[in-house]
C-alpha cells in the first residue's frame, strides 16, 4: 500500500517535471474532462446510500473528499467510488443488521454513528503504523486505507468488519462508560508504545492484540471486536496459548464485556451468533470455521449423549442414532448383574492425528472409561475428515474397551470408518447460549447424515 | 477656587461630627490584618513561604526533554511554544516565567514577613524551627530565580555577572529599588539563609511535613546547591542526610515496583500524593500543566524511545508506565489535579497540582555525580546500581549491574568520568521527565540542547542551543524595571 502510494507520487513527480519542459506552449485543456473531483450529484450510488442509510438510519455516508474529516495534520488520499457499496454493504450486513435484530431497532437506530466518512489511504501515524478507523463523539466513525479493500477476500471482508465493530465499540463506550472494573484486570501492563510490543507478550499479558495493550479503552474495543468478528474459538485459542495469568485475564475481560451488553439489555451471546453467522455462512471466513479450528487441534473432546436436551431440540440423524442406541444396548447386555448403562461417546483428538473414541458406561455406583484407538486425518480447506481404526493402545482403559469390542466395531466403529465426514458446526438449529459449544460431522455429500457434541478444550 | 472652598467646609462638619467617635475606631485596624504576633501565627505564615507557581512550562519546553511533534500536530501555547523556541514569553499567563518569578518573590516576602515579626516579638525557642524554615525557603526561591534568570554560577569562575536582587525585609513601599548584584553575591547569600536556617530546622514541627522544609528536605537542597557551586564532599554529606541510615533503597521512587503494578488512575493519585517516601518536598502551585495533554512541543515519539530497552546499557526498558492521550501525545501522567472549585453548583474554579520539588532519587543523583568527580568511581556505581535496581524492569544484580567497562563501551566514551556523567545525566533525564529538572542539569553542564523544528510544509529543521547562547538565560520580567532591574540581554 505504502510502496503504491509512492509509485503514484513518482509517477505525478515525472508528469509534472515534463510538463515543465514546455513552458512555451500554451495549454489548452478541457478541464472537465480531467477533474476527477468533478462531483455529480445524485447517482445511483448516491441513492443507494440515501434509501439504505439517510432514511432508514439516518446515517450520512460521506465518501467526497474533504480535508476536514481527516486532520489537516495528515495527508490522506480519498477512496475509490467502487469500494464504498461494498464496504457499506458489510457495515449493514456485518454490523447495523445483527445489532437491529438482538438489541432492537430503537437502540440501533438512536446508538449507530450518523455519521461514516471514508477514506481510500491510511491515516500515517509518526511512528509508522497507521490509523485504520477512528470513533469520535459517539456520532461518527471514519474508516480509512478502503482503496486496497478486496471485497471477494473473506479476510479484507471480515477484517474492516472488526474495525467497525471495534469503532462501534468506542461509541459505545462514549455515551455508556466502559466498566471500571475491565480497566483494573490488567491494569499495570498498559503500554503507549504498542508497535514495539510484540505479539507473543501482549498474548501472554492477556491481550487480544498489541494494540489492545496500549491503553484501557483500546483493549475494551478490541475484546469485544475480536469476541464478535472472529469469534469465541479465535479467542478460546488465544487464552489457551496463553500464560495462566493471561488466561484468566482474557476470560474476566470477556466476563466484563459480557455484562457491559447485558446490563445495557442486549444478549451478547445472540449478538455474537448473528454476527458470526454473517462470518461464517455468508463471508466463509476460513478461520471461523469449525474445520479451521479442528485443523488447528483447538477442540480436544467432542461428547455425543443423546439422552441430553440437546437432541430432543435439535434433533439427531438417524444414521447416527442407530448405532449409538445399538452400541448403547450392547453395553446394557453385556452384563444383566451391573446393568452398565452408556453414558456418552466422546471423540478425544489427543493430537492433530491421533483419535481416541471413548464410551463412558456406569453402573449403580461407579464410571468407568472403555477406549479404542483411531487416527484421524482433517482437510482445513474442504473441511473433510476420516477416521481409521488403528490397534488399541495399553492401559486400564483400553482394557475396559476390549469388554465390547464386538459390539463396538459393528456399531460406532463402523459408522465413523471407511466414509469422509466434513467438519462443521452443527446443529444449525442451535441456540445462542450454545453457539459456541456444538460442532460435529456430515458424510460428504449427504447432510443429513451426521452427528454432533458437545465442544470441550481439554482432554 | 470656589469648588476648594466647599470641600473645606465639608470637611470641617465632617469633622464636627466625627471627631467623638474617633479614638474608638481608630484603635481598630482598618483592614482587619492579622498581627503576626504567636508561633502559630508565624507557623502558617511560613506554610505559604514556597513558589505557588510551576517552571515546568518553560524550564521543560526550553530542554531536550521536549520535541516538535510536527505542523499543525496538537495544541499551541505560547508558555509553551515560546520556551521550545527560545523565545521570551510575553506576559504573566500561568505557566509563564514572570508568574513563576513573581510567585518566587511572594513566597521571598512571606519568609521576610515572618523573619520580621520573630524579630519584633519574643516568641522563644518555639518558634525556631520555623524561623529556620523562613530562612531555607528564602534561600530556595532565591536559588531558583538565580537558576533560571541569572548566568549559571561557574564553579571556579569569578561569578560576577548579575544575580538576582536579594530580599530580605517586608516591603513597605510602593516601588522599592533593588540591585541585581553578582552571581557570586546571590550565592553567598544563599548560602548564608541556607546554613543558618538548616541548623535551626524540625522534622516533627509539622502536621503535614512533605510541604515543609524539614531537615530532609533541606538536605536535598543543599545537595543541589552544592553541587551547583562543585563542593563535592558537601553534595556527598548532604545527599546522604536526607535518608536515615544511608538507605536509599527503600526510599528511591517504586518504579518497577509499586508504580509498575498500579492502574493508570492509581498511580497518578499516588505520585504527588504526601505519603511517598521519596518526595521531600511538595508545593501547591496554580497550574495547567496537568492539563497540556496534547501540546504540541513536548514528549513525543522519539523521547519515548528513552524507555526503550536498548536506550541503556543494561538492554532492558525503564519500567515506567508509557501513556498517551493519542499517539504522539505521550504523558507521564505524573500530575494529579487538585481542583478547587469556586462555585457549588458548577465546574467553576482553580487547578492546582502538588509539585514534588525536592526528592531523594535526585540526591541520590547528586551524590553519584560528586562521588565520579571525586574520582571515587567505585562509590558512583554503587549508587547508580541502587538506582537502577528500583528503576529498571525485571531487573538483575547479577546481570544489570553497572561497571566502568558496560558504561564506556555504551556510551563510546573512553574517559570513565565523562561516562559516569553521561550516564547519571541520562538516568536523570528519564527520571524527572515533565518534571523540568533537566534543565537544570543542562546549564550545569553547558550541554549544547537541539530543537527540532518543523515548518508549515512538514520539513524538519534543526536548531541549537550553545553553552554561550544568551538565550539559556530565561528574561526577567519587564514590571521589574520599575524596581530599577535591568533585564538580561537578548
Amino acid at each position: 500500500m505504502k510502496k503504491n502510494i509512492f509509485k503514484l507520487f513518482a509517477i505525478l513527480l515525472i508528469v509534472v517535471l515534463a510538463s515543465s519542459c514546455k513552458k512555451e506552449d500554451a495549454l489548452d485543456v478541457d478541464f472537465s474532462q480531467y477533474n476527477i473531483d468533478n462531483p455529480v450529484a445524485n447517482t445511483s450510488l448516491d441513492k443507494w446510500l440515501t434509501s439504505t442509510f439517510v432514511d432508514e438510519y439516518n446515517i450520512d455516508v460521506i465518501y467526497r473528499y474533504n480535508r476536514f474529516y481527516h486532520g489537516d495534520d495528515r495527508d490522506v488520499s480519498s477512496v475509490k467510488v467502487d469500494k464504498i457499496q461494498p464496504q457499506m454493504q458489510t457495515v449493514l450486513d456485518g454490523f447495523i443488521l445483527p445489532y437491529r435484530k438482538i438489541a432492537g431497532v430503537a437502540f440501533i437506530k438512536k446508538m449507530v454513528p450518523k455519521q461514516f466518512v471514508l477514506f481510500g489511504s491510511g491515516s500515517f501515524n509518526p511512528d509508522g503504523s497507521y490509523t485504520l478507523a477512528t470513533a469520535a463523539a459517539g456520532r461518527n466513525i471514519t474508516i480509512y486505507a478502503l482503496n486496497d479493500f478486496n471485497v471477494n477476500n473473506a479476510g479484507d471482508v471480515v477484517g474492516k468488519l472488526k474495525t467497525i465493530h471495534h469503532e462501534f465499540t468506542h461509541t459505545l463506550n462514549q455515551i455508556v462508560p466502559m466498566p471500571e472494573d475491565f480497566q483494573l484486570i490488567t491494569k499495570s501492563t498498559y503500554l503507549a508504545t504498542w508497535t514495539s510490543t510484540l505479539d507473543a507478550t501482549a498474548r501472554d499479558n492477556g491481550y487480544v492484540t498489541p494494540y489492545a495493550s496500549s491503553q484501557p479503552g483500546e483493549d475494551f474495543a478490541e475484546t469485544v471486536s475480536h469476541l464478535l468478528v472472529w469469534g469465541q474459538a479465535w479467542f478460546d485459542a488465544r487464552a489457551n496459548s496463553s500464560t495462566v495469568i493471561g488466561k484468566a485475564a482474557l476470560k474476566a475481560k470477556e466476563a466484563s464485556v459480557v455484562q457491559y451488553f447485558t446490563n445495557m439489555g442486549i444478549d451478547f451471546r445472540s449478538l455474537q451468533m448473528e454476527v458470526q453467522n454473517v462470518v461464517r455462512n455468508q463471508y466463509k471466513y476460513q478461520q471461523a470455521s469449525f474445520r479451521y479450528w479442528m485443523g488447528q487441534n483447538l477442540f480436544k473432546t467432542v461428547t455425543i449423549n443423546l439422552e441430553d436436551g440437546i437432541y430432543a431440540a435439535n434433533g439427531i440423524s438417524s444414521d447416527f442414532a442407530a448405532p449409538y442406541n445399538a452400541f448403547k444396548a450392547a453395553v446394557l447386555a453385556y452384563s444383566a448383574t451391573q446393568k452398565y448403562h452408556l453414558d456418552y461417546v466422546q471423540l478425544r483428538f489427543e493430537s492433530p492425528t491421533v483419535l481416541t473414541v471413548r464410551g463412558a458406561f456406569s453402573n449403580a455406583n461407579t464410571q468407568y472409561f472403555g477406549d479404542y484407538s483411531f487416527t484421524y486425518n482433517v482437510n482445513t480447506t474442504t473441511g473433510a475428515v476420516t477416521f481409521t481404526k488403528v490397534a488399541n493402545a495399553t492401559g486400564t482403559t483400553f482394557g475396559n474397551g476390549a469388554l465390547f469390542t464386538a459390539a463396538f466395531a459393528n456399531t460406532i466403529q463402523a459408522y465413523l470408518t471407511g466414509k469422509t465426514f466434513i467438519a462443521d458446526w452443527l446443529p444449525a438449529s442451535i441456540n445462542a447460549a450454545n453457539y459456541n459449544s456444538y460442532g460435529g460431522f456430515y458424510v460428504q455429500g449427504a447432510p443429513t447424515n451426521n452427528f454432533y457434541g458437545l465442544l470441550g478444550q481439554t482432554l | 477656587m470656589k469648588l476648594n472652598k466647599i470641600q473645606i467646609l465639608l470637611f470641617g462638619l465632617g469633622m464636627m461630627f466625627s471627631t467623638q467617635s474617633c479614638n474608638k475606631y481608630l484603635d481598630t485596624e482598618p483592614d482587619n490584618r492579622t498581627e503576626i504576633n504567636t508561633v502559630e501565627k508565624v507557623a502558617q505564615l511560613v506554610t505559604t513561604a514556597y513558589p505557588g507557581r510551576d517552571y515546568y512550562h518553560f524550564s521543560e519546553s526550553a530542554s531536550d526533554n521536549a520535541e516538535d511533534k510536527g505542523s499543525g500536530v496538537g495544541s499551541l501555547e505560547e508558555v509553551i511554544s515560546r520556551p521550545y523556541n527560545w523565545q521570551d514569553v510575553i506576559g504573566d499567563a500561568t505557566g509563564s516565567t514572570t508568574s513563576y518569578w513573581n510567585s518566587c518573590y511572594e513566597a521571598i516576602a512571606a519568609a521576610n514577613q515572618a523573619l520580621e515579626a520573630i524579630e519584633k516579638n519574643n516568641l522563644g525557642n518555639a518558634v525556631l524551627p520555623y524561623k529556620g524554615e523562613a530562612l531555607v525557603a528564602r534561600a530556595y526561591a532565591h536559588f531558583m530565580l538565580v537558576t533560571f534568570f541569572s548566568k549559571v554560577y561557574v564553579i571556579g569562575g569569578t561569578n560576577d555577572s548579575p544575580g538576582i536582587p536579594y530580599v530580605t525585609a517586608p516591603e513597605t513601599k510602593v516601588l522599592v529599588q533593588y540591585e541585581r548584584g553578582t552571581v557570586k553575591s546571590t550565592y553567598e547569600k544563599i548560602e548564608k539563609d541556607l546554613t543558618e536556617g538548616m541548623a535551626l530546622l524540625s522534622a516533627t514541627a509539622y502536621q503535614v511535613p512533605k510541604f515543609h522544609f524539614t531537615p530532609a528536605a533541606a538536605h536535598a537542597f543543599a545537595s543541589r546547591f552544592y553541587l551547583f557551586k562543585g563542593e563535592w564532599q558537601k553534595v556527598i554529606n548532604e545527599s546522604s542526610a536526607t535518608v536515615s541510615g544511608g538507605d536509599f533503597f527503600n526510599n528511591l521512587r517504586p518504579v518497577n515496583s509499586t508504580y509498575r503494578a498500579a492502574g493508570t488512575e492509581d498511580f497518578k493519585a499516588m505520585f504527588t500524593r504526601s505519603d511517598q517516601k521519596a518526595t521531600l518536598l511538595l508545593a501547591e502551585q496554580y497550574s495547567g500543566w496537568q492539563r497540556q495533554y496534547t501540546p504540541r512541543y513536548g514528549y513525543g515519539i522519539n523521547l519515548v524511545m528513552m524507555f526503550n530497552p536498548a536506550a541503556n546499557f543494561t538492554g532492558k526498558p525503564r519500567a515506567d508506565k508509557i501513556l498517551s492521550y493519542g499517539v504522539p501525545h505521550y504523558t507521564t501522567y505524573k500530575f494529579n489535579e487538585y481542583f478547587h472549585r469556586t462555585s457549588p453548583g458548577a465546574d467553576i474554579g482553580f487547578p492546582y497540582l502538588m509539585a514534588p520539588l525536592l526528592t531523594v532519587d535526585e540526591s541520590l543523583l547528586n551524590r553519584a555525580e560528586a562521588y565520579t568527580q571525586l574520582g571515587q568511581f567505585d562509590n558512583a556505581l554503587r549508587d547508580m546500581n541502587i538506582f537502577l535496581s528500583i528503576k529498571i524492569s525485571n531487573y538483575s544484580a547479577s546481570s544489570d549491574a553497572a561497571t566502568l567497562t558496560r558504561i564506556s563501551s555504551f556510551y563510546s566514551l573512553s574517559d570513565p568520568k565523562q561516562a559516569l556523567i553521561k550516564f547519571i545525566l541520562e538516568s536523570k533525564k528519564a527520571e524527572f521527565l515533565q518534571e523540568g529538572l533537566r534543565w537544570l542539569d543542562i546549564i550545569r553542564h553547558g550541554l549544547t540542547v537541539k530543537h527540532n523544528k518543523y515548518n508549515a510544509a512538514g520539513v524538519e529543521s534543526f536548531d541549537e542551543l550553545g553553552p554561550n547562547d544568551l538565550r539559556r538565560v530565561f528574561q526577567i520580567p519587564q514590571e521589574a524595571l520599575l524596581s530599577n532591574i535591568p533585564l538580561n540581554p537578548r
